[in-house]
């Protein structure tokens, strides 16, 4: 019998090894013994731009679209497999025509991805803003790593 | 310790264990022990993918060597012509060469007998890039040349589920 389904390099006696394991049978004992590593860096942080450029375009920009119940989340340029991996881990979906991440609009995926990203949510309406709104409707945020904003 | 909460939509955990050696080969024994085990993503399906597990495999540094385009390549000097043997064995075109293992030495002082070891292809041709042509030997009569040569795959870091008449459960695509 094999031992599975698993990575491994050299020795399959010592060394790491990936493998995968399903909730539905060891859901609550599984996961109370497993070691959290420290989260992926979403972003490289920017440096810091000169007084006089002009203002940068976010790392990640979060939408709430109410009616269509769905959160979306896009990206300047593409985040690191980590950080993309982890997205998809937590339920979120690519859409390829829009060229951005989404999910249903729930509490606790709007807490997710503002603790993910570290931006503000943003609610697009289909109805055009007010003039004074409209500079400041998409704010600047900058992404910062996990261990910085703990 | 960070507790860990499944989202609603995984089905299934992704994690690193570190097995660590608890052989007795005297008395024919073969086992391993789990050290340590690492939560490394959560998975929205329980289908066994390697191209998954590569990923959350590159997510953290202790696993990054099994994540996507790694595995196990060796870059060694092999014979570009044959030896015959005046006792009537030989050595063959394509045979690693028994004259060249120095050459694969690191900086553990070790020198690999089946050539030095590399974890992606890239890392072992552009090693290889750096490295002198390999010498010729006068092997009696005859003059042995000598080339190098990158071996090894990603697969041979993944183990797929076996059956018991040995034939592999491969995933889907293969």
């Amino acid at each position: 019998m094999g031992r599975g389904f698993y990575l491994q390099a050299g020795s399959t006696y010592s060394g790491w090894r990936v493998c995968k394991e399903s909730l539905q049978y060891a859901r609550g004992e599984l996961l109370a013994k497993l070691e959290v590593p420290a989260p992926p860096v979403v972003a490289e942080l920017p440096a810091a731009p000169p007084a006089d450029a002009p203002t940068p375009e976010p790392a990640a920009r979060l939408e709430e679209r109410a009616d269509r119940g769905s959160l979306w989340l896009r990206f300047a340029q593409r985040p690191a497999d980590a950080t993309l991996f982890a997205l998809k881990g937590a339920g979120w979906r690519w859409s390829r025509p829009a060229m951005a991440w989404y999910h249903q609009l729930t509490p606790a995926n709007r807490v997710f991805a503002e603790q993910f990203t570290g931006v503000t949510t943003v609610e697009e309406t289909d109805a055009p803003a007010p003039a004074e709104e409209t500079s400041s409707a998409l704010p600047v945020a900058t992404v910062l790593p996990f261990e910085a904003r703990r | 310790m960070q507790t860990l909460t499944a989202p609603s939509s995984a089905q299934a955990v992704i994690i690193a264990e570190l097995h660590s050696n608890d052989c007795d080969y005297q008395s024919d024994y073969f086992n391993s022990k789990v050290c340590r085990r690492v939560f490394l993503g959560w998975s929205t399906h329980t289908r066994d993918l390697f191209a998954e597990m590569r990923k959350a495999a590159a997510t953290w540094a202790e696993t990054a060597h099994l994540g996507p385009g790694c595995g196990t390549f060796y870059a060694r000097v092999i014979l570009r012509t044959d030896l015959p043997h005046s006792n009537g064995g030989a050595m063959w075109k394509g045979q690693s060469s028994p004259w060249h293992t120095e050459l694969y030495g690191d900086d553990t002082g070790n020198f690999p007998r089946d050539g030095r070891v590399f974890t992606t292809r890239a890392a072992a041709e552009a090693w290889v890039a750096t490295q002198p042509a390999p010498e010729s030997v006068w092997n009696g009569d005859v003059l042995a040349e000598f080339g190098w040569e990158v071996t090894g795959e990603e697969r041979n870091i993944e183990h797929p589920r076996e059956v018991l008449d040995g034939a592999r459960v491969l995933p889907a695509g293969r």
